[in-house]
């Protein structure tokens, strides 16, 4: 075997052996550890967020309206943080410590100390706060507020709502692109609406056999809430 | 699973997913998108290069609802609140391995 091509191969190999444990081997998973979490068994439990300065995992626990803090290197809850009622969405500011907290329980957004481990700010909100995201550049948080039809934009600095972005259908969960610096919501129709439609478009076929999947309506609710519904600006 | 291209505006890819979808997360260090399912899955995918991904499998839980990813670690959590008809409180933390 010549030198080049003995380089070529070595090459090849080489390569194949720092791309295969990434996407070609590792296709499986083991439960490794199992925590016990404080609250009471047997109720809901909402997002979970991460806080890579402090190795903490954030956990929504919805029913009894809890969050716990586990410290992911020991697989221990450090705290559990009461005053989050009905808590769904949870997003972490890196930096600042600080958690913002969806209270569907009160219908408010709970600012969360990672410092003094407690919740130091309410603000009101529309109605079942739910998922949220952060948008760094802007050093603001949104925070869906799905029935609310809204979208309120969290100053992370004053910790204060500086807009409410509201629309004719429900908000669901929003997520920052930071390449194109926007935020995108996926707007989603009420079931409501999904049943008004499903009678209205519903096929003589599948009016006759009773089989509801046969309607014309889901192509068309797809259609209307891609993932692409709205693009708004973030800060704006 | 729908895979929407943010350059493009476009869904390029579009795949199997159990009932009762929720959360879905990407660990970038190993390519992976996990779904959490309510009907006992967390449905594991696989992006080959930015315009091709696969399922990989649905591995086997129980009801959950949400998960997170550690892209340091690579491990992933996911909170359940019964095991096998039980009510508990338990978070579970899965780590990937080889599948041969």
């Amino acid at each position: 075997m010549s030198r080049r091509l003995r380089f070529i191969v070595g090459a090849a190999v080489l390569l194949a052996s720092l791309r295969l444990p990434f996407c070609l081997q590792a296709q499986s998973l083991r439960e490794v550890a199992a925590i016990d979490l404080p609250g009471p068994k047997g109720q809901r439990f909402d997002y979970l967020t991460r806080d890579d300065e402090d190795h903490y995992l954030l956990s929504a626990h919805l029913g009894p309206g809890l969050l716990y803090v586990i410290d992911v290197q020991t697989n221990k809850v450090i705290k559990t943080i009461p005053g989050v009622p009905g808590i769904t969405g949870l997003e972490c500011v890196p930096g600042m410590r600080k958690i913002y907290t969806s209270n569907w329980g009160e219908e408010k957004i709970g600012v969360v100390n990672l410092h003094s481990m407690s919740v130091i700010k309410r603000l009101p909100t529309a109605a079942k706060a739910n998922g949220s995201v952060y948008a760094p550049p802007f050093r603001k948080v949104y925070v869906a507020d799905t029935l609310g039809n809204a979208v309120a934009v969290v100053d992370v600095e004053k910790d204060e709502i500086v807009k409410t972005l509201k629309f004719n259908s429900e908000a669901g969960m929003p997520q920052y692109d930071s390449v194109a610096r926007r935020i995108y919501v996926n707007l989603r129709v009420p079931m409501r609406w999904l049943k008004s439609i499903q009678r209205l478009t519903r096929s003589p076929e599948s009016t006759r056999s009773g089989d509801a999947s046969t309607t014309t309506a889901w192509p068309l609710i797809r259609n209307t809430i891609g993932p692409s519904s709205f693009a708004a600006g973030a800060g704006r | 699973m729908t895979v929407f291209a943010l350059d493009s505006h476009r869904a390029i890819s579009h795949l199997p997913l159990a009932q009762g979808a929720d959360v879905i997360k990407f660990d970038p260090g190993l390519v992976r998108a996990y779904a959490a399912c309510s009907s006992g899955v967390i449905a594991i995918y696989q992006e080959d290069d930015p315009d091709h991904f696969r399922k990989v499998k649905d591995f086997p839980v129980q009801k959950v609802h949400s998960l997170a990813v550690d892209t340091g670690s690579h491990r992933i959590y996911a909170p359940e609140q019964e095991e096998n008809g039980t009510p508990i409180a338990r978070m579970i933390v899965y780590e990937p391995i080889q599948s041969r």
